[in-house]
């Protein structure tokens, strides 16, 4: 049986490859922002910022190319599916880069020395567990897998908890004020990068259809 | 200097598939809404089976729209539901087809009474020779109506229903020969509902038109389906999507040992189903554009 739209296809297998890029600069730079924050390093704060630019960049771009697609294809079924979620996903992914290199920039202001011992366990918790709740929300996307969304909701119970405990640490006074204010920034960021990654695995539940993933 | 990170992102609701709506939607269609039942039904021409194992229902009210490639059957299939292969020679339905209840193919049934209740447009609008006004009084009057005024307004009510009377109303006496091609095909709607049909039957009624004049067809679809029910056999993907309540997509199964072709039903299910969310991989194939 002949293929047909192959163009069409292309389009839609270059906004693919897209997504998949973006997925992977929020995943990545999130362990890497964690990291950088923690140990003070300012090169990655470079870094970021220009990940930053590239993402603004892609934004538009893929916007662009589905709004095309839509308008001049009339797209159906998965095809259809595929393109609405690229336009529901997209602003998630590039507010969840913007609250990474956020956090990242921290760096800047804070010297590790000046976290007490159980905030630094804390907010290395809450990193490693967004960065596994983003890894599973990209897998998520790839493999068109809807089940997904029940576990991060799971994990994301476990971040809010993080949150609280977090918050009353600062909250006990034992940081200069500063650094208080700043960590309360970036404890609502790894918060609501959380509710990021449940918001993209919701998605793919529409995305993937009620066929089983293949 | 930080912007405060967004709001309201928290209590968005989860995107649940449209399509799990509709399937409780079907489990609440009541029986006696069904117009047509069909089961297992095949048709063959002679020892040519056309078509093999068709089960469907078509719903009271609603447009039923069916799709698919060339030769898989849809037209004969609509054929059968009112027996217009009756007039194929060696043409043999197999399976069972109920109107409303009642076999319609039992011996006692007469087809052409069968042709009243359930009428029939065709691909090519196909207007008598004669006035406007006579191509549609034809059905009543074949039926015994003769009293003028009784006519006249039967002749009105079916022109405005198939929103044709406007046109035509100051040329009823005029020859059908001379409308276009969309109003010659809304002429032959409105000779359909002249005689109160309970089903309207239409094959490709709009394959033959312009753009405007379809979307005229398919505005008086939607004008007439709270009075009637409606098949329709469509190549325009597009058009189904836009007039049916339900979708029902044929395929062509090819036996390579006799080199035959037989058309078989592949998915039946609600329009946003068909063209959301297909289920088997030859509807999602087809519907894509991916095949053929």
């Amino acid at each position: 049986m002949a293929e047909h739209r192959q163009a069409f296809q292309r389009e839609l297998e270059t906004i693919e490859t897209k997504i998949i890029e973006m997925f992977g600069m929020v995943a990545e730079d999130l362990s890497q922002a964690t990291d950088a924050l923690l140990g003070g390093d300012n090169e990655v704060v470079k870094l970021l910022a220009e990940r930053e630019a590239i993402i603004e960049a892609l934004y538009p771009e893929i916007e662009a190319t589905v709004d095309r697609n839509i308008l001049l294809q009339a797209p159906v079924a998965e095809d259809l599916r595929f393109l609405l979620s690229v336009l529901r996903i997209v602003p998630e992914l590039e507010r969840s880069h913007a609250l990474v290199e956020h956090i990242a920039r921290r760096a800047n202001h804070i010297l590790s020395d000046d976290l007490t011992p159980r905030t630094r366990g804390l907010v290395e918790r809450m990193g490693d567990v967004v960065s596994d709740m983003w890894r599973r929300a990209a897998d998520s996307w790839y493999q068109r897998d809807g089940s997904a969304a029940a576990i991060l909701a799971e994990r994301d119970e476990e971040m809010d908890e993080l949150h609280a405990s977090l918050i009353a640490e600062l909250a006990s006074g034992q940081m200069a004020l500063p650094v208080t204010m700043e960590m309360t920034l970036v404890a609502r960021f790894y918060e609501r990068l959380g509710d990021h990654a449940v918001n993209v695995a919701r998605r793919v539940v529409y995305l993937a259809g009620s066929q089983t993933a293949e | 200097m930080e912007q405060q990170p967004e709001q309201n992102v928290t209590e968005r609701q989860r995107t649940e598939p449209v399509v799990q709506q509709q399937e409780r939607q079907e489990d609440q269609t009541a029986p006696e809404a069904r117009v047509f039942e069909t089961k297992n039904v095949s048709l063959w021409y002679s020892a040519f089976r056309a078509v093999t194992d068709v089960s469907l229902s078509v719903h009271e009210n609603e447009i039923t729209a069916f799709i698919g490639p060339s030769g898989c059957g849809k037209t004969t299939v609509l054929r059968t539901l009112n027996r217009m292969n009756d007039l194929v020679v060696g043409a043999r339905v197999e399976g069972d087809v109920w109107y409303r209840g009642e076999s319609l193919y039992a011996k006692d049934v007469s087809a052409i009474a069968v042709r009243r209740r359930i009428g029939m447009v065709f691909q090519k609008p196909n207007p008598f020779p004669k006035s406007i006004y006579d191509n549609v009084a034809y059905g009543p009057r074949i039926n015994g109506i003769h009293n003028r005024g009784k006519l006249e307004e039967i002749v009105e009510r079916s022109l405005r229903q198939a929103a044709l009377w406007d046109e035509v109303k100051n040329r009823l006496k005029a020859s059908a020969l001379g409308l276009s091609g969309g109003q010659a095909q809304r002429l032959c709607i409105a000779r359909t509902l002249a005689v109160e049909p309970d089903v309207v039957l239409m094959d490709e009624p709009c394959s033959a038109l312009d753009p405007i004049a379809t979307a005229a067809i398919e505005d008086l679809m939607h004008e007439i389906k709270s009075r009637y029910t409606i098949v329709i056999v469509t190549h325009n993907m597009q058009q189904a999507t836009r007039v049916s309540d339900r979708t029902a997509f044929f395929s062509v199964l090819r036996d390579e040992k006799s080199d035959t072709r037989t058309g078989v039903l592949v998915e039946y299910g609600r329009t946003e189903q068909i063209f959301q969310d297909p289920q088997d991989s030859r509807t999602k194939a087809y519907v894509t554009g991916r095949m053929g």
